[in-house]
Order: C-alpha cells, then structure tokens, then sequence
C-alpha cells in the first residue's frame, strides 16, 4: 500500500461488500473459521465485512471516529485470512486488501488521539518520542552493504539478536555448521512493520524518509530474513523508497538454509525420532506465500515425521500474537486464540510444535503451563538441534 | 417517557430475559446493521439481538410487541436488495448464531435447518452423504432460508423450483407454530412434507420478508447426487434459439436445470485470471452486450443433468440433436476452458459438486455497484424482452457496463426467468436513481404488455398497491399476525394496515 493513500479513496472498495461473510472462513467443503475477531462474538461489526462497513460509515459522514471505533480497529489480528479469500475489495482503485483498509482505519483513530488501550497508547508514546530525535539520527550504511557484493546478507532488525536470542543464535550457528559465511545487517530503528500494523502511518513515513538512502544501497540485493514480518514489511512496502529502478528482493531463511541442504547435501539423520506439527504463521504463508520450504526442511531429517495441523497452509489459524501488538493489546483474546491453536496441536499428538516466527512462538509458550514451553520451538532452533 | 430512556429501559427488560449478552447496542455495531449494499436509505436500528433457540425468538417478539418496536430479520445478510436495513430505532434480529443442521434425511429427502445456516454449510453437509440442494447464484456465505423464501432461481429451479417444506414460525404474540406435516402431533415430529389436507402455511412465509412472522426453523428439499453428473455445454448465437432449445429440453424432462448464460456474464468468471494476487478485467466486458467478439458464442447454455450413466450418455445424445435442430452446436469443456477458463473452473463447481464456487460468484461484484432487473414472463415474451431489456439498458450510457444476463425454465418451462444486471459507480447516486427509474419504466412496460410479473419486491409499495384484492386479503392476514406491524415495517410492503 502507498503510504500516502487516505482512506477516502477506498470509498469504491469498502462499497462493494456483500456482507456475505466468506472473509471469516477457509475453502468448502472445510468451511473452516479462520477470522479470529469473528470467531471471538460471531457478530458482523467483529468481521472483516463488518469493518468494511464501519469504513463506509466514516466516509460517508453516517458515524464519526470515536472511542468505540477501536476495539473492531485494532481487534483485527492482521492474519490476512481475508485478504486472501476475498476478491471483492480489491477490484476497485487503489487495489488494497481488507487488511490494508483495516490499517488506514487505525490510522484515522491514531491521528484523531483515539487510542484508550493503555499499551499501544504506551507504544505510540515511545514512537512518537524517538522520531521527535529522527533529525539528529545518523543511519550507517556499513561499508559492506555499500561495497561488497555479499552473497548471503541476512536482515535483522535491531531489538531481534536481543529479544530472540537463541532463534538468532541458532542462525548463526546452522550457517557456521554448514560451512556458509554470513553477514549480519542490523537494521537500526527496525523495518517499521509494527508501526505499519498499527497505524502510526505519519511516524512510518518520517522513518522510512530517512531510511531512503539505507533503502536505495538495500535494494537488488539478496537479503535473507528470519522474521516474517519484517520480510513482507520491507519487500513489500520498501519498494516505494527505491529510486533506482532495482528492486528489492529477498528469501525467508527457511527457504535458504533447504537450497544450502541441498546444495551441500548436509548430513541430516542423527537417528533420533520425533513427530512435529508446523503452525504456518499468518504472515510467512498467506503473506508470503512460503508454504513448502518449512516443510521439506522438517522432513529433510531422517527420523522426523510431520503430523499437520487440522488448519494448514492458507487455511491455518493465527496464533494470537497477530501484529505489532504481539498479543499484549487485548492479551486475554490473544491467549483465547493461542489455546485455540495449542488445543489443534495437542490433537495431532505430536512431539513437538515447530513454528518460524518468533510472535507464534513467544505467543504459544505464553499459553503452555511452564514444563511444556520446550514443545514449542523455532524452525530453526530445531534444525540446529538437529544437524550433525 | 424520551427516546434514550425507553431504549435503557428496554435493554434492561430484554437482556433479563435472554441475557444481556446476546443484545448489542455500541454505536458501531448499529451502524453496521443499519445498510448494505443496495441502495436503502441509513436506518440505524436502537439494538441489534443475536438469538440462541427459539424461546429468545419468541421472548424478543413478545417484548418488542408489547413495545411496540420495530423487529427486522436477518438469516445472514446478504441481500442486495435492502430487504434487512431495519427501521430506524428498532431490533435487528440477526440470526447468525442459531445456524445448526439440525437433520439431513436422506431417506425422505430433506434436511431441517436453522435460518443462519448457510449454504456453504449445508451444500458441504449434504455433500458428505451424497445429497445435493438447490444451489443458487449467490454467495456460498447466504443462507438457504433466506434465498429460498425468496423463491430462488439458480441450479435446480426447472424440476425442484419450491425448495421449502415446512417451517416453525413464531408470531408476535409468542405463539410457536408449524406447518406441513411437522404440524401434526406425534413424538417424532417429521417435516417431509408441505401441502395438505389444510392451507399451505407454508407458502404463507415465502416472499413475505419478515412481515408475517419469524422462522426459526425449516426444512428445505435435498436431492441424491445419483449415480452420475454431467453438464451439457450449447453454444447459440442468439437468444431466441437458445431458448427453444431450453423448452425443447424441458419439455422432454431431460434436464434438472438449465441456464441460459450472456457471453458477458460467463466472462466475468475470469476476473483475476492472469494473476491471482491481482485483479484482471477482461476488456470484452465493456463492449456492446449485443455484438460479442468473434469467438465468443452469444449464449451458453448450461444443461444439468444426472441419474443412471446409460440414461445421461442417451441425454447427451439428444441434447446435441436439438442443438443443432435450433442451429447451436455442443461445445466441450476443452472449449469452454479456452473461451472462458473461469465459467470453465465455477460451472464444475456449481454443478458437478452443488456448491457455490468459493469467490466466483462474488468476483463480479467487485466490477460495481449490482444493479439487478428481473423479468419473468411465458418462454415467447421472454425473447422478446431480452432485446427490449438489453436496448433499453444500454440506452443508459458507457458508464452502466458491462450489461449481464442469465435466464432460466421455472417449473418445467412454464415461465422463464431472466436477471439482467449491470455495474456501476457506487458513488453516483444520479446514475444510481436514473437506472432504479428505468427499472420502474420497463417493469411497468413488460408488465402491461406481456403480462410479465417481477420476481421480487423492491421496497417499493407501489408495487403491491397495484394488486387490489389480492393485497386487501393480505392485509387482513397481517392484522391477524401482527396487529402492531412490528415485523420489518421498514420495507413498506404493509402500510396503513
């Protein structure tokens, strides 16, 4: 989405729904429901129609921003179910998707100050607080990226080495035991996809702005990423900072480590037996598309047996962390969701949950009584437990 | 006593009664009850309740009688029509949460349902046993109640065209009834059948819109899936041959259904086509509905059938036969997926697997603003009224594109139905009112001059002012139902009853 889209122009889109309801649920004959918010009081203001509606309502004068607007706003969870199976909204100009519409509409409350929950209020606050020093902020551009032609560039932003740290550990450590040097860009102040989420569109501007230069040396390179969001945030939404016509490209680690798997045929059977189930998060398989290559990467291992999950691939269920909010802005729906999921997992009686994104994770192990955390693991970490 | 508080008091009353959280009364939440995506004026209603079983139903009802407040339904909400934008200050009764199967009998042929039970549910339920229910062109996210009552026109409406059977009603006195023979006593109450030895109450409830009581359950006709499906694709490249060769068809009892398609219409399938993350228009749509591109046959007609294999490969045979006798030819599904791979990958569904393709029907939507015509007439008029319905469309301008049509045999052909619908900017309201004036005219004209009738009111009185008697008996009816006129006032069907 162009940054600088208003949520007027979406007039056309937000008219044409149906109310028909299909946005809340995966394919027939499974019909299963995917829209957690709707799952949650199964009433239509709780659905991505419902909000589409409320977005037709503020266009067209019938109900001005208030108060009440943010519980529908910001209890969307962002898991694009959506916006994968409708093919209404986008049709008219701007071409946005459902979720797309939802965050200009959490743009609208945050310009208007509406924001009563105490933790984005408290986030807001802190965003609002370092860009006020966003002039004085020097972006480096490590001479490596502005030079080298690294082959293998793996982004990270800032706080995730800090607040992920065996995930990140793990990366470094597969790459070391199949004998692949990395570079490790660490992006300062972070991609912006939580502010994204969120709706702080002014702050995001401001930053992305000072970014450009960073964006511009970024782009035409092959970047690797371990989080998701990040991933889709900066492939997607980057683009529209590049000025010199590259583009910016890019692979999530699951897909790179099976290409070097295969590449350098790693050895990958210790013996040990264990059945896994993979929660597909939201963002790497319906925002992303990557679907396969966590699993072939399970399954490369000898021993291994994957065990699905009832909802999988663009049918699955989000974890409850959703967006930038990570599961903290209403933490007792986040948890309901989480126990959803666990409760999908425990029926497959497998041995362990595997997932890739570190929201799914944290959120999961928040729900786990405190001896079962260890049945919750990265992609990755499980790979390097794994790997000879 | 003001409006806000009789509103608090009334809360209160009704949330002791079923619980305060079954009855939602944020701003938001009645904003977005209060339209869709028709053209009805904004009505914000004052709470909108999602009732449980029946007794919510009947306790809602009677609280709201005695209040005299305005009670709109709502089985799914999906209507394009403004049928469920409430009165102003009244009740939304959305049933959404009351959307259990409660039987399929595939003995006696039907299923019992609850009104938000929708047709994606019931058409993966049925498929499960090897049943099958009329499917129509609506979103799979529509409830089969609520199109049914309606009387629906789509995937079965030639043999099977009265898709329901019997009902439990609730009145706004509270009274809890059944029709057909789910009326009789006995410790197993059945809903297989509809007609006799009394007057059909059932009948009562359909096209009624929630203006003579408030269904809570139903039972709707299901039918095997057999040993075998097939479709039969006929291209003509006129309207009129592709209707003989419907009644043709019809009238030898070949088909369960057949669907006369516009070439402008079946390409609205392809929508998204070259790329799935994005939205793909093809260019076609904005040509003149009456001069299709060379390629692309005028109509397509759809012809379902199923049964014993031997029976269908003889059908096949025939259809061919009286295709070419009306001067079509047979097209295969190879051809077919050329010409239109969307219509290709949705009629299979629809057809083969009875169900609502997942967003095909809905893609089409995304073109505009749906503005919908519907004729129904004798098969000969019908011809007829294509041509005068299409020149008299097109007369609107470039901006009312592309112009879509589909028509169809109800009840063995006795009349034909035909759906003319284009798309628009839903932001212009002048062109918006210039087509809902147009529509009147040509109504009126079809009407006058071929005894066509419409198929579904439109929130229009005039439309059953005209009927006279018929209407004068019907408001006696309504009296008895509903003397305070609380069930869905805001349509306008009863007026000064």
């Amino acid at each position: 989405m162009k940054l600088n889209t208003t949520i007027n122009e979406t007039s056309k889109s937000v008219s044409l729904c149906l109310r028909c309801n299909m946005c809340t649920y995966g394919e027939w004959p499974e019909n299963y429901p995917l829209c957690p918010m709707y799952s949650s009081e199964k009433i239509f203001t709780l659905s991505p129609g419902g909000l589409m509606y409320l977005v037709r309502a503020l266009i067209e004068n019938k109900i001005g921003y208030n108060l009440d607007l943010f519980k529908p706003s910001f209890m969307c969870i962002n898991c694009r179910a959506c916006d994968k199976i409708c093919e209404i909204i986008p049709i008219p100009k701007p071409h946005l998707l459902p979720t797309e519409i939802i965050r200009l509409l959490r743009y609208g409350l945050v310009k208007q100050g509406l924001i009563p929950n105490i933790f984005i209020k408290k986030l807001y606050r802190e965003i609002v607080k370092r860009n006020s020093n966003l002039e004085k902020m020097e972006i480096k551009i490590p001479e490596e990226i502005k030079n080298k032609k690294l082959k293998y560039i793996l982004f990270v932003e800032e706080s995730y080495p800090e607040r992920q740290k065996p995930t990140f550990r793990s990366t470094l450590e597969v790459f070391k035991k199949i004998g692949v040097e990395v570079y490790v860009f660490i992006d300062q102040w972070g991609s912006g996809a939580d502010l994204y989420d969120l709706g702080f569109i002014d702050e995001l501007r401001s930053l992305l702005e000072k970014k450009s230069e960073l964006i511009n040396h970024l782009a035409g390179k092959n970047l690797i990423f371990i989080d998701p969001h990040t991933q889709e945030f900066v492939l997607k939404n980057w683009q529209q900072y590049v000025k010199n016509g590259k583009k910016l490209m890019g692979q999530h680690l699951s897909e790179v480590i099976l290409s070097l798997f295969k590449k350098f045929r790693v050895k990958t059977g210790n013996g040990r037996k264990v059945t896994v189930s993979y929660h597909d998060p939201c963002i790497l398989g319906r925002g992303l598309g990557i679907y396969d290559p966590p699993r072939e990467l399970l399954t490369f291992f000898k021993g291994v047996t994957l065990l699905e999950l009832t909802r999988n691939r663009k049918n699955s269920y989000c974890c409850g962390a959703g967006d930038g909010t990570r599961g903290n802005a209403f933490p007792e729906y986040s948890k309901w969701i989480a126990r959803e999921r666990i409760e999908e997992f425990r029926e497959t009686k497998a041995d362990i949950l595997i997932t890739s994104c570190s929201y799914c994770k944290d959120m999961f192990k928040k729900v786990l009584p405190p001896k079962q955390r260890g049945k919750v693991k990265d992609l990755i970490e499980f790979v390097d437990e794994m790997i000879q | 006593m003001n409006k806000k508080r009789e509103d608090d008091s009334f809360f209160r009353t009704i949330s002791k009664a079923i619980g305060k959280h079954k009855v939602w009364k944020d701003e938001p939440t009645l904003v977005a009850y209060g339209f869709d995506s028709s053209t009805a004026p904004f009505q914000k209603p004052s709470f909108v309740i999602l009732p449980e079983n029946n007794e919510d139903v009947q306790k809602v009802l009677m609280t709201a009688n005695k209040w005299k407040i305005p009670v709109t339904v709502m089985s799914g909400g999906v209507n394009i029509g403004g049928m469920c934008v409430p009165s102003e200050g009244g009740i939304v009764l959305d049933f959404r949460k009351m959307d259990r199967i409660l039987e399929i009998n595939t003995d006696s042929g039907y299923a019992l349902i609850e009104p938000g039970v929708s047709f994606d549910q019931i058409t993966a339920a049925l498929n499960r046993k090897g049943f099958k229910c009329h499917v129509p062109t609506a979103p799979g996210g529509a409830t089969p109640l609520g199109n049914y009552l309606l009387q629906p026109s789509g995937s079965l409406a030639n043999r099977h065209y009265d898709s329901i059977i019997a009902l439990e009603v609730v009145l706004p006195d509270g009274t809890i009834f059944h029709t057909g023979s789910a009326a009789y006593p006995s410790k197993n109450v059945k809903y297989y059948r509809r007609y006799g030895p009394f007057p059909d109450l059932t009948g009562l409830f359909c096209c009624a819109y929630g203006t003579l009581g408030i269904i809570t359950k139903a039972s709707i006709r299901i039918y095997p899936k057999n040993e075998s499906s097939r479709v039969n694709l006929t291209a003509f490249n006129d309207y009129s041959s592709a209707t003989q060769f419907v009644k043709d068809v019809v009238g030898a009892n070949i088909p369960e259904h057949c669907i006369i398609w516009s070439w402008q219409f079946y390409k609205t399938y392809d929508i998204f086509l070259e790329n799935v993350e994005k939205p793909f228009i093809p260019s076609e749509l904005y040509l003149d509905p009456l001069k299709p591109p060379k390629g692309l046959p005028y109509n397509i007609v759809t012809t379902l059938m199923s049964g014993y294999n031997d029976v269908l490969d003889a059908s096949e045979k025939v259809c061919a036969r009286v295709a070419k006798k009306y001067g079509g030819r047979v097209i295969s599904w190879k051809e077919l997926e050329k010409i239109s791979p969307g219509s290709a990958r949705s009629w299979k569904e629809f057809y083969l697997e009875h169900h609502q393709p997942k967003m095909e029907h809905n893609k089409k939507y995304g073109l505009g603003r749906y503005s919908a015509w519907i004729g129904i007439a004798e098969p000969k008029d019908v011809v007829e009224i294509e041509k005068y319905a299409l020149e008299t469309v097109k007369k609107l301008g470039k901006e009312v594109r592309p112009i879509c049509y589909y028509s169809q045999p109800f009840d063995f052909g006795r009349c034909m139905f035909l759906r003319m619908f284009v798309y628009t900017d839903p932001q212009n309201q002048e062109l918006l009112n210039k087509i809902k004036h147009t529509y009147t005219q040509m109504y009126n004209t079809i009407m006058q001059k071929y005894g066509a009738t419409p198929e579904r009111y439109r929130r229009d009185p005039n439309m059953i002012l005209q009927l006279g008697g018929y209407y004068e008996v019907l408001k006696r009816i309504k009296k008895a139902f509903d003397p305070n006129n609380i069930l869905n006032p805001g349509i306008g069907l009863f007026t000064n009853i």
